[in-house]
């Protein structure tokens, strides 16, 4: 018995130190968010004249690729149409829609068929038709054969005019100024080729004629514990990455690019389904084995809004496709690992992907499994189990209470007493059930991709509720 | 036993570590509910500063100076921006009135002392508020400030110098610009608009002498903002410099075709097939800009170019000439061999068509309205 209980010491110290570099490893991410954070404030500060008609700010393609969305896609475009921005262009692509999406647009924005060169310079399925409004001389509608969002995406690279472009969702809600902020990198540093923008959580918010004018808790439990997540991994931990030039993904929801880097690189692969991340990751493959000097950057402000799921189905669908993603993105570009010309991404970040998110979710559950039966049945001490629960439970909870206290000091998109006291009872029940069933949801992603399931996206139920009253 | 000894020490440590965190979690709770009250108190505090000085700002808007309550130092920022917001988007006699205000309050003194607080947001309100009022009192301080390592502390503080005295500061942030990588060109180009043509004129032709090779093509771009007559003397002394170098030739051509520098045609058409995409493109777009009808085949033969966006800026640029007309435009589509050319033609033309209907149908409704 007593070398039983030697024997299984190392397991429970493989669990202990495996949530403890994973903590750890969240908050110096955390800390090092928070020079960014500072600095940007004091950057935005900064009352330079206004750019808007130099002439030299760079003007921007804004991608929207579109399938059965016709609940939603005319006011989406509308506000897009409304951005304070010098010189853009919406290039709506929709992508073999089933439903009225198209002609829905047709009738909003007078669209009529134009004799327009598509300029193939990757693959996508065949254009069917290229339209422009007569109202709006900067939209344009490309009609598809449905390929996936990846190829809707190139389909709209392809036909892009400016030298960036930006890639959204369909539901994806900007603020006006959401085009200036996630352009400014670009113009700060050279190098920049991509961008990522901050996605909030819509769910709660009003929302009129397409922008959020009011922000709001949502009362869906699911909704509200998705903000204190989204501010813990979506914030602060990519900022985190960000400042060391490791960022591992820029969301589809909104996303900038320089359009001849993306055209270098073969666009985005149509045989993910976590195309944002796969582009990410393979713009640092290819740029960092190849000793270019570039730059991929969050930018922190909340620029952009998106619907999260309220239904568990919804949840459990979004993050095994995620989870997916995120093993086809690694798989696709293995060479990055361990690479002696990679720098601290092949050495730090990826292997940190790899370990910890991409394999995590079999250790995590595996773990919890572990010292939860041991407790039952007495092969674990409780002292260890302690330990392990401390660790595991409180490092994550210490991760969401320090999220909204730099969410706090910095944008205070939530500024009420009630709902910061909310965001805090969250922040802290987060870490008891709620992470551990989204581990499960990656587990059932990571084991979908090993069993080499259909590549789909699943269902996810939006209710758009908003978007209809307008 | 040893084993048994270290592990209840580790396991002791941890114990402890569990205990830290839970306090941690504690404290930041706190915190954030204090930070809360803070910023709740704060907002108050500014809404009530704002209520008693809107007032005040909109009435010396109209010339009526009453006595100025004075500002004390807890409540200067939100006074300070609460004056910069407006007095940012109004100009002429209304502006002079706020400036006045603002010297009478006291501002020039705040900000003069804001200028070495450490907190960089302060300072690039000071910088700002100096810059407004023209005070030469902080001259030497701001010049300090433009050799800043932070590029937004640096680049307020040449805007600023600028506002104040132009003329002086002009060569001095010129000089910034041509050698500091973390400069915003867009940023520039605004102050330099804002400068006047002819206090830029005098100092881009040393400007463009002392940039280094990297930034010479964005200091070149600054020429959109100098007198006319002053750009082509200035873009041969960047070629001088660097002759063969593509990118200072392209931003040249470009220059030349924005600004649509007649003098420049020689250098354009020596360049419309040069070697380098982004050189033919430039000077494509020039030479549809500037051109004469003698420069018509020339730029119909990069309707043929294997580069898309050269054969989309030749057809664009077809289309624009004065002497091609849409007859004309469709001869040429008839007549080309090329397939992708005609394809390019087809488009332009229907997006001139496009355009021309929108301005009559702008035109007609404006008749309507009884305005035209």
């Amino acid at each position: 018995m007593k070398e039983l209980i030697e024997l299984i010491h190392p397991v429970e110290w493989f669990f202990l130190t495996y949530f403890a570099c994973l903590g750890g490893v969240y908050l110096l991410l955390n800390f090092l968010s928070v020079f960014r954070v500072h600095r940007y404030m004091n950057e935005r500060s900064a009352q330079l004249v206004d750019a808007r008609s130099t002439g030299l700010q760079p003007p921007v393609t804004v991608i929207v690729p579109a399938h059965n969305e016709a609940e939603t896609i005319v006011t989406s475009v509308q506000s897009l149409l409304q951005l304070e921005y010098g010189e853009y262009e919406v290039v709506v692509v929709n992508d073999g829609s089933t439903d009225v999406t198209l002609e829905k647009l047709v009738r909003a924005f007078q669209l009529v068929p134009f004799p327009e060169v598509y300029h193939v310079q990757m693959p996508t399925e065949p254009v069917r038709q290229i339209y422009r409004s007569a109202t709006h001389p900067n939209l344009r509608v490309i009609d598809k054969e449905n390929g996936g969002k990846a190829d809707a995406l190139n389909a709209g690279i392809n036909n892009a005019r400016y030298p960036l472009v930006c890639t959204i969702d369909a539901d994806s809600i900007l603020q006006r100024n959401s085009l200036r902020r996630v352009v400014q990198p670009f113009m700060e540093d050279r190098s920049t080729v991509a961008v990522g923008g901050n996605v909030r959580v819509a769910n709660g918010c009003t929302v009129e004629d397409g922008f959020v004018t009011d922000v709001g808790l949502p009362r869906n439990p699911l909704a509200l514990v998705q903000i204190i997540e989204y501010l813990r991994d979506f914030l602060f931990a990519r900022l985190g990455w960000s400042q060391l030039n490791s960022l591992f993904v820029i969301s589809g929801a909104f996303g900038c690019f320089k359009r001849n880097i993306l055209v270098e690189h073969g666009g985005f692969r149509t045989d993910t389904v976590g195309e944002d991340m796969e582009m990410v990751v393979r713009l640092h493959r290819r740029l960092r084995l190849s000793g270019e000097k570039y730059r991929v950057t969050h930018v922190p402000d909340p620029i952009c809004w998106s619907e999260v799921p309220e239904d568990l189905r919804s949840l459990k669908n979004q993050r095994a496709r995620w989870q997916r993603g995120l093993s086809e993105a690694l798989t696709m570009n293995f060479g990055l690992f361990l690479n002696r010309k990679g720098g601290l991404l092949s050495w730090f970040g990826f292997p940190f992907k790899v370990l910890f998110e991409w394999l995590g979710p079999i250790v995590e559950i595996s773990g919890y499994a572990y010292m939860i039966g041991g407790l039952v049945f007495g092969w674990v001490r409780p002292e260890i189990a302690i330990v392990f629960f401390a660790i595991a439970v409180g490092v994550g909870t210490l991760l969401s209470v320090g999220a909204l206290l730099l969410e706090e000091m910095s944008f205070r998109i939530y500024g009420s007493r009630n709902e910061i006291l909310a965001l805090s009872a969250v922040a802290v029940l987060e870490s008891f059930g709620y992470r551990q069933m989204i581990t499960v949801f990656r587990l059932v992603g990571l084991v979908q991709w090993a069993l080499s399931r259909p590549r789909s996206w699943g269902e996810t139920r939006r209710s758009g509720q908003w978007q209809k009253a307008a | 036993m040893v084993l048994q000894a270290t592990t209840a020490g580790i396991v002791d440590t941890a114990l402890w570590a569990g205990v830290v965190v839970a306090v941690l979690v504690l404290a930041l709770l706190a915190v954030i509910l204090f930070l809360q009250a803070f910023h709740a108190a704060r907002a108050a505090r500014h809404r009530r500063i704002r209520d008693r000085w809107r007032p005040l700002i909109l009435s010396s808007l109209c010339g009526n100076t009453e006595s100025v309550p004075p500002v004390d130092q807890r409540n200067a920022v939100p006074v300070i921006r609460l004056w910069s917001h407006y007095r940012k988007s109004i100009r002429g006699k209304s502006a002079n009135e706020l400036d006045d205000l603002a010297r009478r309050a006291g501002f020039v003194e705040i900000a003069r002392g804001l200028l070495d607080n450490r907190n960089i947001r302060l300072q690039l309100l000071a910088i700002e508020t100096l810059g407004t009022l023209s005070d030469r009192g902080s001259w030497d301080r701001l010049n300090d400030l433009m050799s800043s390592s932070d590029p937004y502390l640096s680049m307020a503080a040449a805007q600023a110098l600028l506002r104040i005295d132009s003329r002086k500061a002009i060569r001095r942030v010129m000089r910034q610009a041509g050698n500091r990588t973390d400069w915003i060109p867009d940023a520039i180009m605004g102050m330099l608009e804002e400068s006047g043509p002819e206090v830029v004129s005098s100092a881009l032709p040393d400007a463009i002498r002392e940039a280094s090779d990297e930034l010479r093509p964005t200091v070149l771009q600054y020429l959109k903002t100098a007198e006319r007559e002053r750009v082509y003397p200035a873009l041969t002394v960047a070629l001088e410099i660097q002759p063969d170098d593509p990118e200072v030739l392209a931003a040249c051509l470009q220059v030349i075709g924005d600004v649509a520098i007649p003098e420049g045609l020689g250098l354009v058409r020596q360049n419309s097939d040069h070697e380098r995409w982004f050189v033919r493109l430039r000077a494509c777009s020039a030479l549809a800009r500037i051109g004469t009808a003698d420069d018509v085949p020339a730029v119909i033969s990069r309707l043929s170019d294997s580069e898309y966006w050269i054969r989309y800026r030749a057809a664009e640029g077809l289309a624009d000439m004065p002497s091609v007309s849409e007859t004309r435009l469709l001869e040429i589509k008839e007549t080309l061999a090329d397939r992708y050319g005609r394809d390019m033609l087809t488009q332009v033309i229907a997006e001139k068509r496009a355009q021309g209907t929108r301005a009559d149908d702008a035109e007609e409704a404006l008749s309507r309205e009884g305005v035209a």
